[in-house]
């Protein structure tokens, strides 16, 4: 009896773990909150960065953090403050917040699905000497030959499962972890205490 | 690990749940080789005219998970049955641990294993 048969949970949560990895290279924006949106780039991810805004900051998120959100990430996004405003009044303003919240959180945990995590040392602190995604070019350009510009406006599940590709072919030895793996280790804990 | 030529369903491949010293962990990508060794015999123009092969010592290679990242890895020596194959149970010894990798409560490390002589 394989571990699917065993752990139903398992089953769906590798399911959807696959699908959103298949998913990162159709290339079609995809809805969030009922609006259509970009997937995450590391482009996008430091402008959201940059403004402070509470979803990559890691703050609870105000109304204003949703609509700008929603907006850096909209297929109408411009520099233009007309088209903001009419994005925040017309769409975003409508959503209710705390539907909203789940939507841009669901958004999020699939895009950064396959992203490493980093050990922080005791002090709860990882000392930094470049940025996060100077780190994330370095090692794309290095490997395959690819331009700042391209791996700036990649979509970032796609970036991470290429990072996964290259540890494993670096590192075969280093185990990978899925966030479904967190289903299988519950299951076992229950296992474990049973016996 | 050997590639499936057909995975259906995306079934977790070479996947089992393995226990050690009562304590359930997840082998990941279960791989064992089963070497041999031959000893070919030549008559006086050089051409083959026997062979005699031995079975060599089963080795294999898995990722264990364990139930949490407070789970201690299991250390060289510590046994545990496989049945592979549709076979019968066979015991093996753990004979290197690599190194531990965790992330939130999830905890895996690659192991290094032999079969089990006597």
């Amino acid at each position: 009896m394989s571990l699917l048969d065993q752990i139903p949970e398992y089953k769906q949560a590798a399911e959807q773990e696959r699908a959103n990895r298949e998913l990162a290279f159709c290339g079609l924006p995809i809805p969030v909150c009922g609006l259509l949106s970009n997937v995450l780039t590391p482009r996008l991810y430091v402008r959201l960065w940059g403004c402070e805004n509470a979803f990559v900051c890691g703050r609870d998120p105000s109304s204003e953090d949703i609509a700008m959100f929603l907006w850096f990430i909209s297929l109408d996004y411009s520099l233009d403050a007309g088209e903001r405003h009419r994005f925040v009044k017309h769409r975003a303003s409508k959503l209710h917040t705390a539907e909203a919240i789940r939507g841009i959180y669901g958004y999020l945990v699939m895009c950064f699905q396959d992203a490493p995590r980093g050990e922080s040392d005791a002090e709860g602190m990882q000392k930094s000497y470049t940025s996060g995604i100077a780190a994330i070019v370095d090692i794309l350009a290095g490997e395959y030959g690819w331009g700042d510009k391209d791996i700036l406006d990649m979509p970032l599940p796609r970036i991470y499962q290429y990072l996964r590709r290259i540890q494993m072919r670096r590192r075969p030895d280093l185990p990978i972890i899925n966030g479904s793996d967190a289903v299988i280790g519950k299951w076992l804990q229950e296992r474990n205490t049973a016996q | 690990m050997r590639m499936p030529t057909v995975n259906d369903s995306g079934k977790p491949f070479g996947s089992a749940v393995l226990t050690i010293n009562g304590v359930a962990f997840v082998g990941e990508n279960i791989s064992i080789q089963e070497p041999s060794s031959t000893v070919e015999v030549r008559d006086e123009d050089g051409d083959p005219s026997g062979q005699i092969t031995v079975p060599g010592f089963v080795t294999g290679t898995t990722t264990a998970q364990f139930a949490s990242s407070a789970t201690v890895a299991p250390t060289i020596g510590a046994t545990f049955q496989y049945t592979a194959n549709a076979g019968s149970a066979l015991t093996y010894y753990v004979s290197e641990v690599g190194q531990p990798v965790a992330q939130m409560d999830v905890k895996k490390v690659t192991l290094g294993f032999r079969k089990k002589l006597t």
